[in-house]
């Protein structure tokens, strides 16, 4: 794929982790708090904590290949073109943003 | 009314013969795409005519939603007031915001895209003319049963949005809540027709060589909105389909006494409610960055970084929506996570508001009566946006909520991002429009009436809820220290309303008396500029190559070489209306778009939908099954316009290009169409699943006192005929393709959707009842969702088999069968996860 037909893929995929991430913490906060995983302790932290920077960990770690494959793929001529430029600059956003989502879930208290 | 010609002949000729003239295309053109006159009106269907329509009668909304809101200042302007009692009130507030959100905002947005971007995409129409038809119809029609409602004081009176309990059957036991919930899902399918054709549209109908980076930014911004409303609106139609069940048959979603929770209704609508002010804003944006170039005689400044910050936008749009419920006690770390988002929302609106203002600044520009207007939106739309991040942060949220701060600051955004782009709008394009010039005397003092009257309400309405003023009191006491700004906010309205009437009678003198204007006044530079002004049937006598992002300033000429026949498509063939389709990415020429011409179907169709929506307010549902009969016929009856029964092969587009017919094209618009429709229908399915599930987990009242008896077999026959049907409606369609008979592979198609009916038949009894628990109504709701998708499966199958039969399918046409077969995949994934869905809560909830 060039990076004309690759667009689709890159120009969302950044967000479509953020999204994921979103909705899990989400799920898993709600989840968590309805069942009582902040008084089960694993170690140090509580199970709900340790649930939520899982979550919070893995979509980071997604961000890895992605940005290896944003790397590898072609580019067009023109290099200051949408296709090239846009897939590059929501990915960066769609990072940053999920590393502030996440923050909330590995600070504050739990289910206060 | 469809002309014969709309069905097409065996072979036509490669290349027409050549016009005789401009004068004489023109002519031809004209009478092709033109729409009758008299009664014919009615059966327009050209995006000129239906986007015109949208938009005056969004402003006809706009007028009553206007009045509504004067009635409540002249009640607030003063404490004790006696002008209008408590329960009349409730009415009036409520369809104020009703109006304005569902029947002015929405569909005007609609209208300009409907107008506008054929025209910039150097299309002759939208991809689906008789959807916007439909689909206006439809707007028209819902938007009535409102209005008339209020007219016999039977208008919704729970706010609108419709908070449940208050708006369940024990304490509005009028038919009031009822005419909210049935008239706004009927005026939403025209947001989701509406949503799929401008989809559809920005994506394959545009010239040849406009790639999607050279789209003029404008369509960017309505293909973000278009994909927002997308995913938007279905959660709010589920809602109100299941709170319809609620009060019509004790089905209790909503009632925490049996498994229910009322803040299942405030998590579906505000799902839906807070893109929605995105919604809103995208596309009146989209506008600001359209005019302020041209205004400032300077190219915007960062396409790629407004391309990119509307994306982040979108996404993040639709993870703020608890924002609106930070006081109904949800845990404070799952708060956080959306005051996260709201205050990260705000960045990709800032970028686009440095692009503005850089580009502004680097250029010269001219202050005519749009700029004023847009600087007028700067300052209304940047304050709203501040209190926006104040009320962002949860502490300050629970001192403000539901106060006169909220509505002052709604009401900022929404005026500020909305309405003074739209005005400047109105003026830019009204050359467009009239094919007159325009004067400004009027206009600018309408603006300052507008403008002052605007932040006179406004404003203080901030200090009115900072002092405590709790929003939707009838009135309040003297002492309480409210009196003095809730009079200057009333004096203020009635300033706000003069400036619109004004603007009103402003806009009907310049249509009447204005000169006539030359083409592109501006100097713009994108291609709506280009045609003829006003501009004619057809839009574009020939249609462009585009080269660039501004091909008026790459070739000034380019209008009058198009009005001259120098473009793709210079002639008229077979009475056929014709558009070039594009590949989407990269712009390039794919195929010979066949246009449907006009025809009462759409008006036909949507009276008969309007009986089926009229008949379930009124709880006559075996009249209500009549309707929604009619209206599958009707919808049916649509495509016996289409098609042809034998290949015509590819046709000359001129400039020597040649070109597939739609017809015989692997993907035609058609097919894109039905790959968002099932997107929209995804969202609604979704929305289902994450209501049974947050029951589930948050509800009191579960587990449920009753799970499924048995029902495994029937299960398992849904299943297996689901997924024949699919199988089946694969192999047909890989036959068609080779050139043998698909109606063996039909029939199994069918048969597996009589199949999958019969097993939804075997599994109602194994369902609970579903007015004792939640979770019976939920998963009868999940079960019912599949059995009428697999019945239109079985129903698509039918139709494949006649098509065939009628000699409507051969190799090189296939699209009756792609799109059928798209269909049944569908339904096939959505039966495998229910029914996993319904086995394996069943299985938790036992275990």
């Amino acid at each position: 794929m060039n990076a004309q037909t690759s667009f689709p893929v890159f120009v969302t995929a950044g967000f479509l982790i953020w999204s994921s991430a979103f909705v899990m913490l989400y799920a898993a906060a709600s989840a968590g708090c309805a069942f009582g995983w902040q008084m089960e302790m694993v170690g140090p932290l509580s199970l709900q904590r340790l649930v939520l920077l899982g979550v919070w960990s893995v979509h980071l770690a997604a961000f890895v290949p992605l940005g290896l494959a944003l790397r590898r793929r072609g580019s067009p001529g023109d290099r200051r073109s949408v296709f090239a430029d846009a897939p590059f600059w929501i990915t960066g956003a769609a990072f940053a943003a999920t590393v502030f989502i996440g923050v909330p879930g590995a600070v504050l208290t739990a289910c206060a | 009314m469809s002309a014969p010609s709309d069905t097409h002949p065996a072979r036509t000729a490669g290349d027409p013969a050549p016009p005789t003239s401009p004068v004489a295309l023109h002519k031809a053109l004209d009478a092709i795409w033109r729409t009758p006159p008299g009664w014919g009106r009615l059966s327009a269907v050209n995006h000129t005519v239906v986007g015109r329509r949208f938009m005056l009668t969004a402003f006809a909304f706009f007028t009553i939603g206007g009045l509504l809101a004067m009635l409540i200042r002249a009640q607030l302007a003063t404490p004790h007031s006696a002008f209008v009692g408590p329960a009349l009130y409730n009415q009036i507030f409520t369809m104020h915001g009703t109006v304005m959100m569902f029947l002015f905002a929405i569909p005007m947005l609609e209208g300009w895209a409907m107008y506008l971007l054929p025209k910039m995409l150097g299309s002759r129409d939208m991809a689906f003319p008789r959807l916007s038809a439909y689909g206006y119809w439809c707007y028209l029609f819902g938007g009535s049963i409102l209005i008339v409602a209020l007219a016999v004081g039977a208008a919704p009176d729970a706010g609108w949005f419709m908070y449940t309990p208050l708006s369940s059957r024990p304490y509005s036991p009028g038919i009031n809540a009822d005419v909210w919930l049935i008239g706004v899902t009927f005026v939403e399918i025209s947001a989701i027709s509406a949503a799929v054709e401008i989809i559809v549209t920005i994506l394959k109908l545009r010239a040849p060589g406009m790639s999607l980076d050279r789209m003029p930014i404008f369509a960017w911004y309505m293909l973000i909105t278009a994909l927002m409303m997308l995913f938007g609106f279905p959660p709010l139609i589920l809602g109100s389909i299941l709170l319809e069940l609620e009060r019509a048959f004790d089905w209790p979603f909503f009632d925490p006494t049996r498994g229910g929770d009322p803040l299942l209704w405030q998590h579906l609508f505000w799902l839906f409610g807070h893109p929605e002010v995105y919604i809103i804003f995208v596309p009146a944006a989209g506008l600001v960055s359209t005019m302020i170039p041209v205004l400032a005689r300077h190219p915007l400044i960062g396409y790629t970084a407004i391309v990119a910050s509307l994306v982040a936008l979108a996404f993040l749009s639709f993870g703020l929506w608890v924002h609106h419920m930070f006081t109904v006690g949800i845990p404070h770390m799952a708060l956080a996570f959306f005051s996260a988002a709201s205050m990260l929302v705000a960045i990709p609106t800032g970028i686009q508001i440095f692009a503005w203002i850089g580009t502004l600044a680097m250029g010269r520009p001219r202050l005519h009566l749009p700029m004023l207007y847009l600087l007028g939106f700067f300052f209304v739309f940047v304050t709203g946006g501040l209190t926006g991040v104040m009320v962002a942060v949860v502490p300050f949220d629970w001192q403000a909520h539901d106060t006169h701060f909220v509505v002052a600051h709604l009401h900022y955004v929404l005026i500020g991002g909305f309405v003074f782009p739209m005005l400047a709008a109105a003026y830019y394009y009204l050359p467009l429009v009239t094919g007159r010039q325009t004067v400004y005397g009027l206009g600018k003092a309408a603006f300052w009436l507008i403008f002052l009257g605007m932040n006179a309400t406004f404003f203080l309405m901030h200090l009115t809820g900072l002092k405590g003023m709790p929003r939707r009191v009838h009135t309040y006491l003297d002492a309480v220290g409210w009196t003095e700004l809730n009079l200057v906010s009333s004096i203020g309205g009635f300033v706000m309303t003069m400036g619109f009437a004004l603007f009103v009678v402003d806009v009907a003198l310049q249509r009447r008396y204005g000169a006539r204007t030359r083409r592109d006044p501006w100097q713009a530079e994108t291609l709506e500029w280009a045609i003829p002004l006003p501009p004619t049937s057809y839009a574009f006598l020939s249609i462009p190559h585009v080269d660039g992002r501004a091909p008026l300033t790459d070739a000034p000429q380019l209008g009058a070489k198009l009005a001259a026949g120098e473009g793709y498509l210079a002639h008229a063939r077979n009475g056929w209306q014709e558009t070039i389709a594009v590949e989407a990415l990269s712009g390039r020429p794919e195929q010979i778009v066949v246009l449907p011409r006009p025809t009462l179907l759409p008006l036909v169709s949507a009276l008969a939908t309007g009986v089926f929506f009229v008949s379930v307010l009124f709880k006559v549902y075996l009249l209500a099954l009549a309707g929604l009969a009619i209206t599958v016929c009707l919808l049916l009856a649509w495509t016996r316009a289409g098609g042809a029964r034998s290949d015509i092969g590819p046709l000359s587009a001129g400039r020597g290009l040649l070109l597939p017919t739609h017809l015989e094209a692997a993907r035609p618009p058609s097919w894109w169409g039905m790959v968002f429709l099932l997107l929209a229908d995804g969202t609604m399915l979704a929305s289902l699943l994450f209501g049974l599930f947050f029951l589930a987990v948050i509800a009191s009242g579960w587990p449920p006192p009753a799970g499924l008896d048995g029902g495994v077999a029937a299960g398992a026959a849904l299943a297996a005929g689901a997924f024949l049907a699919a199988l089946a409606g694969r192999g047909a369609l890989a036959r068609a393709r080779r050139g043998a008979s698909p109606s063996l592979l039909l029939a199994g198609a069918a048969a597996g959707g009589v199949v999958a009916l019969g097993g939804v038949a075997g599994l109602v009894p194994a369902l609970p009842d579903p007015t004792t628990h939640a979770f019976g109504a939920v998963s009868t709701a999940l079960l019912a969702y599949v059995g009428v998708h697999a019945a239109i499966g079985l129903l698509l199958a039918v139709y494949g088999l006649v098509r065939v039969r009628r000699g409507f399918v051969s190799a090189r046409r296939t699209s009756d069968l792609s799109i059928g077969s798209l269909w049944h995949d569908y339904v096939a994934g959505a039966a495998a996860i229910a029914l996993a869905t319904l086995f394996g809560l069943e299985g938790m909830l036992a275990g």
